[in-house]
């Protein structure tokens, strides 16, 4: 018997042993010399989670939802959103758009399973890991979305937090701006009960230059302004102080809070905004005939697509091309409104078709009050002199700094997109820059907290295979008929249950992302991969990889990937 | 006898209950087996053993015969002793996995109760299924009494961990595996003595990793096989010299093959399995009345005795060979084997063969028929070419 | 050699019988096989199993042909089945029946010994009430009307089987040898003389 190159060689029949078996090891041959391609694994970032205005990592949260840990999913969730029952109701979830699921049986219900983790954080009391404190105070200004967000990052952070609310009421638009049929007040609650929980003070009936200045606010170490666009914009035309024409976001507030209010019945709501949808749904449960005129066609509204099929589904007119010129009264009463008929000419700054007035077009409607809901622009009332801002927007510049020193600012009114999500985004990165810069450090924002280093390269559909998933349908969302839902505030969804939320969240192909499912090490014809030890990755042994790609083939959801050999190497 | 039935070293068995027994005496350590009409009593008296005495084993529930000769085949690479028993279509569903056993050289010990194979469903006697695995690699054994049985079982263990080949017991169904006998039990610490824990020549082991039955080139297969046909023939010296051991120390011996009144016999009888039994009161009713009959049994069929067959035989002018089997499209399996056994003798006149095929699908064989096998034998002074079918 | 045939009907007990049977026989020194009929039968068929006792070790593998003594587990059989053939003409028919053994219509020379086994079984509480078993009990007459088998044996088979269980049985066993009918003519010493010169 003899050894060459590693090998063993048998030169008679009594060195040979009795059966099959083996005398030395294969390793000697390094097989994997012989390689053009080599798999490597890289974690595409997917769909979801390029688009979600908060930044979740909406894979791993299903990926837990799946097995059941909904606790550590809400961890996930409270990374980059600390109110997901809120989120999981109002946002209009971009995130579900591009989800690869919808060539497969149809898209994930993201937002429906967001909805259901955020109640079982409410009822289950999930609590954040609390920060032990750093002996800091910051004020936060506005209990807004962004106020609130900013407020939970500030306290996970150690700091000590006081919220100035210019009402009576803790929320911003949340309670006073969004009707009870899409959040219900009780959510609002618990999501600022929560807050309270951690810490979170909070000071009502505060209004900026009027009860509160800056001077007062000396204890703090930074300031976050975070007030929202509280001012309404005008129509521009006669008459439009009379007491039958109403400002949307005044409206909202009066019908959210409970306030007692005459108006109607016909009501004509000018706007193709949420704030326009939101006015005339609301006034419909109030018995009265809204209808909605918009200057633009349905494809230039702004508000949200759901709402505005909820809309149609509830049989409120929304008529186009129509833009108001005149308010008619009589004996002191508004009895119509007079409007011309637009067409749609070249594109404004915002990329959208200018409406132009059809001359000649006169028309009116015949109405008891009239809402405007044109949009929302910032409220400079009681802003300090030292702080610059125009009609739109607080001026800021990298880290949330505005150009008062010690003051930040984040949300709508430091031009955030209007959207709860994108405000809640702006809260947490205004804390981070806060605390960034309380610290002297750089401030560099992560667009995604929870995933380290993000791939631009977004996950595709034909990256999978299609052989380890099954084609089946998302779960049927509960919601209640136009005719059961028109005649009050009820909740109009509800969410899912425990088991439809981990069968939805099962059916999520985990886009480019490695869950460990041990497809590749399995197919491995060289047993060339293995886990590494903290056992969340794989490694190669590139000695006996063959770079065959069985591996990438078989990898359910396109995390694994082949780049050319360096010849020369 | 009866002092032994006393004090239970003997107790009445069945030959499948001895062939449970055996196992048991044997400290096996692995049993995987798959319940098959006749051969179910086995397991049904392995669990009975199981729940009374202080049995160190594992019993595996599999759902075929495949599956247990391969439970059987890990257990046995990993270093242990293992035991199964079958019978007709579960011993041919084996069929793979028998040469894969004796292929690795693994020393396990099958009981196959001889049953008809279907169709037309059977559950009684013959020996086609055993016969049909002549060629896979293991050593045969066929008994004529639940106390060969039992003696055979522990044997066959001693036999196959010497020389690293299986074994395969094989009793006649019904006829020995449900006909209880008074059978001794052998002392426990002279098996003990004479079968130690098995000492493999190579297991699966995580300290010394290895890989085996994987692939063997031309350059080697040849020789490797020709080591387990030496093996084979090693295992026929191997059981003569356990044999004499029992003899030894137990007062009973088989002996490889059983001559019965053979000396100056014109006309031998040849016989295997149960029938040899019966055969020996036909010799002696015509030994009475002075004809010079005797039998030869033969016990070990694979290695198949050569030697013996031609010592024994070689000088005799008519032997008559009984079959419980057909190798269709030639003549009965001992038949052949017999023919192929003498025709490499040096005696230059070699004995007439009468071949005789009888007592197929559980058909009785009475002393009537083995007499008229004798009687056809002797008023024919040529064999007819062609196998005779015995009613 | 004696060959013994055992008539019962699947559930009966037959086999566990022939085997204590086979037991007792081998404590008095004979050398003993005990088999079933080779077959499949459902409960309730009529279903066989065989003795061989003899003083040589026994080297007959055949079924049984022409018994010496037969046992009838359950009288009703004979009404669909010849119990009796092939027996031996000086053979001995041990029977489960109420009768006395003038009162049973088989045509022979043959001894005919009766008990009530069932009944005795049933007040032993030996199966059920509904369905006693008489396999041990007519084992006691089996003793009675053989002499060459003494009671002894019997119940020291029944002892080792049973265990702890046996109380029962040995009770119907030794019910039924008391209570066994035999004929007037039965000669007791004649028979043994008879089994032992075979």
């Amino acid at each position: 018997m003899k050894k060459e190159n590693g090998r063993v060689i048998f030169e008679t029949e009594d060195e040979l042993p009795i059966t099959a078996v083996s005398s030395a090891s294969t390793e000697f041959n390094k097989t994997g010399s012989w390689k053009y391609l080599e798999p490597y694994y890289e974690n595409l970032t997917p769909p979801c989670i390029n688009k979600c205005l908060t930044g979740q990592d909406i894979v791993t949260q299903l990926r837990l939802t799946e097995e059941g840990r909904f606790a550590e999913a809400v961890q996930v969730l409270y990374q980059a959103n600390p109110f997901p029952s809120i989120t999981g109701r109002v946002c209009p979830h971009p995130c579900e758009q591009p989800c690869n699921r919808k060539a497969y049986g149809g898209g994930i219900t993201i937002r429906a399973i967001e909805h259901f983790l955020g109640d079982y954080a409410a009822t289950h009391h999930v609590m954040p890991p609390a920060a032990s404190p750093n002996g800091k105070a910051i004020a936060v200004i506005g209990s807004g979305p962004a106020g609130l967000s900013a407020a939970f990052f500030l306290s996970l952070l150690g700091y000590s937090i006081t919220v100035f609310e210019a009402l009576q009421w803790i929320g911003g638009l949340l309670r006073t701006g969004i009707p009870s049929y899409r959040l219900p007040k009780y959510v609002v609650d618990d999501e600022v009960q929560k807050l309270r929980d951690l810490g979170v003070q909070f000071e009502m009936n505060k209004r900026m230059g009027k009860n509160l200045h800056l001077s007062e606010l000396g204890n703090f170490s930074a300031t976050l302004l975070a007030i929202g666009r509280g001012a309404s914009m005008k129509l521009g035309l006669p008459a439009e102080e009379h007491d039958d024409v109403w400002n949307g976001i005044d409206l909202l507030q009066k019908i959210n809070v409970g306030e007692p209010l005459t108006i109607g019945p016909k009501v004509v709501v000018i706007g193709g905004g949420n704030t326009a949808i939101d006015c005339a749904r609301s006034l419909l449960r109030l018995g009265c005939e809204p209808k909605i005129i918009y200057r633009r066609t349905k494809a230039e509204m702004p508000a949200f697509k759901d709402e505005v099929k909820q809309t149609l589904e509830e049989e409120i007119p929304i008529d186009y091309l129509i833009a108001p010129m005149k308010l008619i009264e009589e004996n002191g009463k508004l009895i119509a409104i007079e409007c011309l008929k637009t067409r749609l000419g070249e594109k404004d700054e915002s990329g959208r078709q200018r409406p132009v007035p059809i001359e000649g077009s006169n028309f009116s409607i015949p109405c008891d009050a009239v809402v405007k809901a044109l949009g929302e622009k910032l409220d400079g009332c009681g802003l300090p002199e030292t702080l610059k801002f125009d009609r739109e927007k607080i001026i800021i510049e990298n880290g949330y700094r505005t150009s008062h020193p010690g003051i930040f600012s984040c949300g709508d009114c430091a031009n955030g997109e209007g959207t709860v999500g994108d405000a809640i985004r702006h809260g947490r990165e205004a804390s981070l820059a806060i605390h960034a810069s309380l610290l002297e450090m750089p401030y560099a924002p992560s667009l995604i907290p929870t995933r380290q280093g993000v791939n631009p390269e977004i996950a595709k559909f034909k990256q999978f295979n299609l052989a380890y998933f099954q084609k089946s349908a998302p779960p049927t969302l509960q919601a209640l008929q136009p005719n059961e839902r028109i005649y009050g505030f009820q909740e109009i969804e509800s969410g899912l249950a425990r088991n439809e939320a981990m069968r939805e969240a099962a059916r999520c192909f985990k886009c480019g992302t490695c869950t460990m499912c041990d497809n590749c090490r399995v197919f491995c014809p060289d047993m060339a991969i293995r886990p590494k030890r903290d056992r969340h990755s794989y490694e190669i042994n590139y000695d006996y990889c063959k770079g065959c790609g069985v591996c990438v083939e078989e990898c359910p959801r396109g995390a694994i990937h082949l780049r050319k050999v360096d010849v020369g190497n | 006898m009866e002092q032994a039935l006393r004090e239970e070293k003997a107790l009445l068995l069945s030959g499948n209950q001895a062939a449970a027994y055996g196992a048991y005496l044997s400290r096996v350590q692995v049993i995987a087996a798959y319940p098959i009409t006749p051969q179910t009593t086995i397991i049904e008296t392995l669990a009975d053993i199981m729940t009374k005495a202080d049995w160190k084993h594992k019993f595996i529930n599999v759902e075929s015969e495949h599956s247990a000769m391969a439970c059987c085949i890990g257990a046995s690479m990993g270093g242990v002793r293992a035991y199964t028993a079958t019978s007709a279509q579960g011993l041919a569903l084996m069929h793979e996995l028998l040469h894969w056993a004796s292929g690795a050289r693994l020393p396990i010990v099958l009981v196959n109760v001889n049953r008809a194979m279907a169709p037309g469903w059977s559950i009684w006697s013959d020996q086609n299924d055993s016969l049909s695995q002549r060629d896979t690699g293991w050593i045969q054994l066929y008994c004529e009494s639940p106390q060969e049985v039992l003696d055979t079982v522990i044997q066959g263990f001693m036999v196959a961990e010497k020389v690293n080949v299986p074994v395969m017991v094989v009793e006649d169904a019904f006829i020995l595996s449900h006909t209880s006998e008074v059978v001794e039990l052998p002392d426990q610490a002279v098996i003990d003595r004479m079968l130690p824990p098995r000492a493999p020549a190579f297991r699966l082991d995580m300290e010394q990793p290895a890989a085996f039955g994987g692939l063997l080139g031309p350059e080697y297969y040849q020789e490797v096989r020709a080591k387990l046909h030496k093996a084979m023939e090693e295992a026929g010296r191997v059981l003569v010299n356990v044999d004499a051991l029992w003899q030894k120390n137990f007062g009973r011996s088989y002996g490889i093959v059983e001559p019965y009144r053979c000396e100056d016999a014109d006309l031998v009888l040849v016989t295997s399995g149960a029938i040899s039994s019966t055969s020996k009161i036909v010799i002696d009713q015509l030994r009475r009345q002075g004809r010079k009959i005797g039998r030869l049994k033969i016990k070990l069929f694979r290695p198949f005795p050569f030697q013996e067959i031609q010592r024994l035989l070689g000088d005799v002018p008519k032997v008559a060979i009984i079959d419980r089997n057909c190798s269709y499209g030639h003549h009965g399996i001992f038949f052949q084997e017999i023919k192929s056994a003498l025709y490499g003798s040096k005696k230059g006149d070699r004995p007439k063969l009468y071949g005789y095929i009888l007592g197929l699908g559980g058909r009785d064989v009475t002393i009537n028929t083995l007499r008229q096998v004798i009687d056809l034998t002797s008023e024919r002074d040529e064999p007819d070419p062609e196998t005779i079918w015995v009613k | 050699m004696i060959e013994i045939r055992i008539h019962g009907r699947g559930g009966q007990g037959a086999v566990v019988a022939s085997s204590l049977l086979a037991k007792a026989y081998a404590y008095e020194g004979f050398h003993v096989q005990a088999f079933p009929e080779f077959g499949v039968e459902r409960r309730g068929a009529p279903v066989l199993s065989f003795i061989r006792v003899d003083e040589k070790p026994i080297r007959l593998r055949t079924k049984v042909y022409q018994p010496n003594h037969i046992i009838v587990l359950d009288s009703a059989l004979l009404k669909f089945i010849d119990v009796t053939a092939g027996l031996d003409p000086n053979g001995i028919i041990i029977l489960n029946s109420p009768l006395k053994p003038g009162e049973v219509k088989l045509n022979g020379s043959w001894i005919v010994a009766t008990v009530n086994a069932s009944e005795i079984a049933a007040e032993c509480g030996i199966g059920t009430a509904t369905s006693p078993i008489a396999n041990t009990a007519i084992l006691g007459a089996y003793a009675r009307a053989v002499p060459l088998l003494p009671l002894m044996s019997v119940t020291k088979a029944i002892e080792e089987t049973f265990g702890g269980k046996s109380r029962n049985n040995l009770m119907a066993v030794e019910k039924a040898f008391e209570n066994t009918a035999l004929p007037s003519n039965f000669v007791a010493e004649a028979l043994e003389a008879y089994y032992q010169i075979r």
